[in-house]
């Protein structure tokens, strides 16, 4: 039958054309993002030579950094502690800050439209500016030291948390509060009994993400002279002392791959 | 979680004891925790009270704001822009084959495990850090920033694109292999077409990230709106650091808005 | 006309003494041997978890056995290098009861990965098949039992499940197979397709001498369309001849049959 061969190579000659326009889509797709990645290349002045050049100063440097120097690890005792308990305090003490705010900001729990918008505004400024910024203000405020790094994580982290903690409450089931509200319950009682027990889950493990976060900030904060073991690694690389700053980038990588396996495990218990 | 084995051993008692031996110590942990920590970091009440007045201080210096100040901005709010899309870029791009070799289900035994090292490890430090070494290495400026971000983009991505891979449907993986296709033949046929809207949507979701790292690298040297963030605030130029922290709020803003935006159209 | 050639004196599949344990448990194949000669439709019958895909996954080695041996057309599996193993399965189709499709491709796209183990590097990487390709997918589509141009360039996952079956065997089809392995290609479609892919499958392999093995738990299905039955129960053959030889006895002898379908394996 000649006819179905004739079907069969029109049925290519469409299928190769249409092949022809999508990649043609893709093409331009490709193309633009190339360009966008040439352009932005120019300005950070991201080259190849440079680039080229740059792998035998990574490797001197690395070099100079082996091997590390275990001496020193005592004394990394305490910042690392420091660390720590930053980020705990920088968790913890927000969710009193967050929680309320959460509430008085989420749309089924507001007491009025202008309250929920401030709120936001409030708690998005918080969060969108990062805590390394917060930490560099106190710290030209208020002097060196943890104190500043704490009090730059709870900042941020009652805006993030606040963000978490609104959205969860905002996903709640009106039925389960029309539920707890058929039975004569106040506000407090519906929100404690109604919405807080049934974004629990969601509520406690953004905590925990929060908490995993704040454990990679704190080991930061120190470069901007707010605690920790930042400080420490700093310090070292100030004084060209590489062989002590690898051994504070292990003990980071160490305490933050614990951390984020204990927070993984707690989580996935939450939940 | 509020059932302490005791309580639930004994049904005698109808009521659940409001205070066990357990929860006892579990509490004086707690407690002796905090007290501890809060020691350690210095946070006490008196010295926030005594903070306040400097705080306010502060506060009332950056106001009004140096607007001219906004004029010299330019520059590095654009390169700050430039840092974020140029290290997502290169980032998403190397991760892909980071996230294939770590997979478990795509990659090989021997690969997989050393793959996942690798991915720790470029994860493990953050890119601020990162970035100090970059600079300690390749000297100031937005080059090291792009490294330093390039870098933690490979390990947050290539652990996600690896997990996204796992979490691929099997057949199509085995109907591949069952034509005689190579390795990263299944992969690219069985196994990308599944997780790539799940790709571009992290990838957006990362260049959001970025952005908002490259405002601050300049904090070490790395280019970008934070080294005149630093610069402002370490010589109490205020005024000229409200400048500058307006306009970081506005650049990550807007690419905030962007990405949700295009990951709404993605998806 | 017919000259002395060895390679058709040589069965098409051959098994000896095949064995398969998952982990430490109860092995899922427990020492198989047989042959099928080319051109057979082999039915490998059982109730579901007797080993069955097991024993098909190990014919073209998606499953590698624990030991005993498979030899493809004088070809044994187990001596070929990586490179050697994928040519092999290039020439053995393989159908599967949730037909794995790649969802987000096209029918057409879907159609022609079964030439992915000929397909050039740059051709593999960019998705490019070639006009060839083309043709053969869009001829392998009308011999299925697609012939409407509009499901071309459909996504798969819009198509009914007999047309999605369809698709996976023109898959095949274009990978011009000695040997077709059907993994219960049936048992996720409607009783009434299920005697059309039945036939499909049959006329396709007795019209180009295709070997078939394919594993199915219904009866009257095997006994209507296989030229061979082999029994499975416990990992074992418990049966094997012509679909006349199977009488009810034999049946009810080695397997519980519910419903026309083999449940539990006899103790």
């Amino acid at each position: 039958m000649p006819d179905i061969g004739v079907t069969t190579a029109g049925r290519i000659r469409r299928s190769l054309a249409r092949r022809q326009k999508t990649r043609l889509n893709q093409l331009l797709i490709l193309a633009s993002l190339v360009v966008a990645g040439g352009l932005c290349a120019w300005v950070t002045e991201f080259n190849f030579p440079k680039l080229v050049a740059g792998f035998p100063a990574i490797y001197k440097l690395l070099n100079r950094m082996l091997p590390p120097d275990a001496e020193i690890l005592y004394s990394l005792g305490k910042p690392t502690i420091e660390t720590l308990q930053m980020a705990l305090l920088g968790t913890t003490i927000p969710i009193f800050f967050a929680l309320p705010l959460a509430l008085l900001s989420a749309v089924n729990t507001a007491p009025s439209r202008a309250t929920s918008v401030a709120i936001r505004v409030v708690l998005n400024a918080l969060r969108t500016i990062p805590e390394l910024l917060w930490a560099l203000l106190l710290v030209s405020a208020v002097g060196l030291g943890t104190f500043p790094g704490v009090i730059a994580l709870i900042l941020h982290t009652t805006g993030g948390l606040g963000k978490f903690y609104y959205e969860a409450i905002e996903a709640v089931d009106p039925r389960s509060v029309e539920a707890i509200r058929a039975t004569g319950a106040g506000r407090l009682k519906v929100i404690w009994f109604g919405i807080i027990p049934s974004c629990l889950p969601i509520l406690m493990s953004s905590t925990l993400a929060y908490w995993d976060y704040n454990n990679r900030a704190a080991t930061i904060l120190g470069l901007v002279g707010a605690g920790g073991i930042g400080l420490a690694l700093t310090h070292a690389i100030q004084a060209f002392n590489y062989p002590a700053a690898i051994t504070c980038l292990i003990v980071i990588i160490v305490i933050l791959t614990v951390i984020d396996r204990i927070s993984a495990v707690l989580r996935a218990r939450v939940i | 979680m509020n059932a302490t084995p005791s309580s639930v051993d004994k049904p005698k008692s109808p009521v659940r004891p409001r205070v066990t031996p357990v929860r006892l110590v579990t509490a004086a942990i707690v407690i002796a925790v905090y007290w501890w920590s809060v020691e350690g970091t210095g946070l006490n009440i008196v010295t926030l009270i005594e903070g306040l007045p400097n705080f306010g201080e502060m506060l009332r210096q950056m106001f009004p704001p140096d607007v001219g100040y906004a004029a010299r901005l330019w520059e590095p709010l654009v390169e700050t822009l430039a840092i974020g899309i140029l290290a997502t870029l290169i980032g998403s791009v190397l991760a892909i084959p980071m996230g294939f070799l770590a997979a478990e289900n795509i990659s090989h035994a021997a690969i997989y495990y050393p793959a996942r090292m690798v991915l720790n490890v470029l994860r493990g430090i953050s890119e601020l850090i990162w970035a100090l070494l970059f600079v300690v290495a390749v000297g100031l400026g937005p080059f090291a920033g792009v490294l330093a971000l390039v870098i933690f983009s490979i390990g947050v991505l290539g652990k996600l694109i690896a997990e996204a891979l796992e979490a691929v449907e099997p057949g199509p993986l085995d109907a591949m292999r069952a034509t005689g296709a190579s390795r990263w033949k299944v992969f690219l046929y069985g196994a990308w077409p599944q997780i790539l809207p799940l790709y571009l949507s992290y990838c957006l979701y990362w260049w959001d990230h970025n952005t908002r790292q490259a405002t601050i690298l300049g904090f070490v040297g790395a280019g970008g709106l934070g080294y005149s963030l630093f610069f402002s605030i370490t010589t109490f130029e205020f005024e000229k650091a409200t400048t500058a922290i307006l306009s970081m709020i506005l650049v990550i803003t807007v690419i905030d808005r962007f990405c949700l935006y295009l990951r709404k159209k993605i998806i | 006309m017919v000259t002395q050639d060895p390679a058709n004196s040589r069965p098409m599949i051959g098994l000896k003494g095949l064995t398969k344990a998952y982990g430490g448990g109860k092995p899922a194949l427990a020492g198989v041997s047989l042959q099928i000669e080319k051109g057979e439709f082999a039915v490998v019958f059982g109730p579901s978890g007797v080993g069955k895909s097991t024993l098909l996954r190990c014919l073209n080695y998606l499953v590698t056995p624990t030991s005993g041996e498979v030899v493809i057309d004088g070809q044994r599996m187990g001596a070929l290098s990586a490179r050697e193993l994928l040519k092999v399965r290039s020439n053995i189709g393989m159908i599967f009861q949730e037909f794995n499709l790649i969802n987000r491709m096209s029918t057409l796209v879907n159609v022609m990965c079964g030439r992915l183990h000929g397909l050039g590097f740059l051709r593999a990487l960019t998705y490019s098949f070639s006009r060839e390709d083309h043709e053969a997918a869009i001829t392998a589509l009308n011999r299925a039992g697609l012939d409407d141009e509009d499901l071309y360039h459909r996504r798969v996952d819009t198509l009914s499940g007999g047309q999605k079956q369809r698709v996976a065997i023109a898959r095949v089809l274009v990978q011009e197979p000695r040997i077709i392995l059907a993994d219960e290609p049936v048992a996720s479609l409607d009783v009434k397709i299920q005697h059309t892919i039945m036939q499909l499958v049959a006329d396709i392999a007795a019209k180009d001498g295709i070997t078939v093995v394919m594993s199915l738990h219904q009866l009257d299905l095997a006994k209507q369309y296989a030229t061979r039955i082999i029994g499975l129960s416990d990992g074992k053959i418990a049966f094997d001849g012509p679909p006349d030889s199977l009488s009810d006895e034999v049946v009810n002898k080695v397997f519980k049959i519910v419903d026309n379908k083999a449940v539990t394996a006899d103790a």
